[in-house]
């Protein structure tokens, strides 16, 4: 193949976000669609090894590196930027499309990445962008969600920096090899710094926080890129590190507790990444060729089914106006067509066979058996349960089912059903026919996910977790709360703080200002005639008169004299 | 829920059992606790009952709190 052809994959998506405000607004959303179409076919016309360097004051810079891990997450990135742009043909709003094609740019720009310098700078890209699409909510809430989400995502791009300056300057690499475990400081950092885009606990509050705020399509690509993009560094990176495993089985359970306790569905939704994630953190830390396909696969999918929940729960929010539970409730008949595809979404994520979850969850839990891991294969089969109870059980019912509440709603936009049904046709494509998938998995393994085994625990769960919610659902009824987490800590506090660091500081200021220009006049007030404070005959008159200092004056110099007389005393004494 | 649907949910159940006893063969990893009889029922549902309870439980402790939680300053 002509290599002039190629170009770097991010390049279409950054191309985009420059041209779109320039062309005429009636096809602005329309031509969002083409680019990452390009970028999507230019990903599968490249051939593997491919790389394109550029140099920079000395370094070079690895833009795009095709290899087949890179493939499967930019493939998926684009693609979902695609169905991402079908459902927002409708948005008439410039700013968020040019985010969102930044966005998905960054997120590609990562996955192609060959070296540190190229990774953080589309890394950071990613955080910027992304920032826009929450604030894009309009909300005085998603106004401050957005600049939390900012800062943490600063401090998070920080964290990575400052790993990746130490790395390179102890390694002299820049290329993304994995690290041994616990090897260097530099490795810790920069898994901090991607800890905080995966949301692993307590560095996850970000997301729970500002997912539910951003603008209903902007939620729909947030729930894509971010966390997912470092579970692709996680991969790339961190293979086989142990405590990840740990990491990431509490990141199920911790998102789980929430997911069954929020009330509103978009934060539902966006606690219940957390969930998912786990999985895939869980898959990398245990570092076997099957699990790190199983991260890969799951990542995949997980992006497929999870965006369409999101584009539901959008649908929910747009047709309503309403996105929490307790408000909602009993308007099926009005929007059956939306519901049946979340219930598709909601049937794969919870790995119902013929879907996609079905092919791709399980290939973890198989792997942590294989390993030894028991416990560990426990656990993430009850977390099943988890997810099974709160994305397709509590959240269809208490939105569309449950009490009546006279809830009429607009009829839900054509293009965003449409975003849908594709979506959940891929779900079922890839879960009937896993191979289509499974041939671009980077590792060699191999993996069967249809036996009878592997359906009939799927069966149990599904009608168990059925059976046990409709006996406890009552308990279930969402009330009007919030949960607080780790945020409390930033969040909470603020008042106090900005006591401490803003108004104290403040006070402190002022007083010393105040303090300074009194010891400025005073000073001033003294130097008028410093004579005053030493010659004190009772009048202040300014009249000069001869005989006024002759006393004092004549008392001086009989000092400076006798001192003199000593002096050489002292001195004719010594010698 | 209309009773058809229970008669549906209680027809896959009985043909999972039978299938469950009589043809699957389970993975030979782990401490095989999945071929233990009845393992997936007792573990989904007690597991969501466990899970709801624990979860609600928690809320009630500290992680539930009014809407304007953030806001009373």
């Amino acid at each position: 193949m002509n290599s002039s052809l190629i170009f770097p994959p991010f390049v279409f998506m950054i191309a985009g976000a420059l041209i779109l405000p320039f062309l005429p607004v009636r096809i602005r959303s329309s031509a969002f669609l083409l680019w990452p179409a390009l970028t999507l076919l230019m990903i599968f016309i490249t051939p593997e090894g491919e790389i394109i360097n550029y140099s920079l004051a000395g370094y070079t810079l690895i833009l795009s590196s095709f290899d087949p891990l890179s493939r499967v997450f930019g493939a998926i990135f684009a693609l979902i930027a695609f169905i991402g742009g079908v459902y927002s043909l409708n948005l008439k709003d410039t700013g968020q499309q040019i985010a969102a094609l930044l966005y998905a740019g960054g997120a590609i720009g990562v996955t192609f990445a060959g070296d540190f310098f190229t990774l953080f700078i589309f890394w950071e890209l990613m955080a910027v962008s992304s920032a826009w699409l929450i604030w894009a909510g309009g909300t005085e809430e998603s106004g401050k969600a957005g600049m939390r989400y900012i800062l943490v995502h600063l401090f998070g791009g920080g964290l990575l920096l400052a790993g990746i300056l130490i790395h390179i300057s102890a390694a002299g690499d820049t290329s993304l090899l994995p690290f041994t475990q616990g090897s260097s400081t530099a490795s810790w950092l920069i898994l901090a710094g991607v800890a905080i885009n995966a949301a692993i606990p307590p560095l996850h509050a970000w997301l729970a926080d500002a997912y539910p705020r951003g603008s209903v399509t902007g939620s729909v690509f947030l729930s894509a890129f971010t966390t997912k993009c470092a579970v692709y560094v996680l991969v790339r990176l961190y293979p086989g590190w142990d405590i990840l495993i740990y990491a990431g089985v509490i990141m199920t359970f911790y998102g789980l507790i929430y997911a069954i306790i929020a009330n509103d569905i978009r934060e539902i939704l966006s606690y219940h990444i957390i969930s998912q994630v786990g999985y895939m953190v869980t898959g990398v830390g245990i570092g076997t060729a099957l699990a790190l396909n199983g991260a890969v696969a799951l990542a995949f999918s997980n992006i497929i089914y999870k965006t369409l929940l999101f584009m539901g729960a959008g649908v929910v929010l747009y047709t309503t106006g309403k996105s929490r539970m307790a408000e909602l409730g009993g308007f099926y008949r009005h929007q059956k067509v939306a519901a049946l595809l979340y219930l598709v979404g909601a049937f794969a994520i919870s790995g119902f066979p013929l879907l996609n979850g079905f092919i791709s969850k399980s290939m973890i839990v198989s792997a942590a058996g294989y390993a030894q891991y028991n416990l560990i294969m426990l656990l993430l089969i009850l977390a099943s349960v988890g997810t099974f109870l709160s994305i397709a059980l509590k959240l269809p019912y208490f939105t569309w089912f449950g009490e009546e509440r006279g809830i009429k709603p607009e009829a839900a936009p054509k293009v965003m059903l449409a975003a849908m049904t594709m979506l959940a046709f891929l779900c079922a494509l890839f879960g009937v026919m896993p191979d289509l998938l499974y041939r671009y998995l980077p590792y060699d393994s191999s993996y069967d996910p249809f036996t009878m085994a592997h359906v009939i625990e799927s069966l149990y769960v599904t009608i168990f977790t059925f059976t046990a919610f409709w006996v406890v659902r009552g308990k279930m009824i969402p009330g009007l709360n919030i949960s607080i987490d780790t945020d409390w800590f930033y969040r909470k506090p603020a008042g106090f703080m900005r006591l401490i660091f803003v108004d104290y500081v403040n006070a402190f200021f002022d007083r010393m200002e105040e303090l300074s220009i009194s010891a400025v006049s005073a000073l001033y007030e003294m130097s008028r005639n410093p004579l005053r404070y030493f010659v004190n005959d009772g009048s202040d008159s300014k009249e000069y008169s001869l005989g006024r200092y002759r006393l004092q004056m004549q008392s001086i110099i009989s000092l400076i004299l006798i001192t003199f007389i000593i002096i050489a005393a002292v001195g004719i004494a010594s010698m | 829920m209309k009773r058809i649907y229970w008669i549906i949910i209680g027809i896959v159940t009985v043909i999972t059992i039978v299938l469950d006893v009589t043809v699957a063969v389970h993975p030979a990893y782990g401490y095989r606790f999945t071929a233990i009889p009845g393992f997936y029922i007792v573990l989904s549902f007690a597991g969501c009952i466990g899970l709801i309870f624990f979860a609600k439980g928690l809320g009630k402790l500290f992680i539930q709190q009014k809407e304007d939680y953030y806001d009373e300053q």
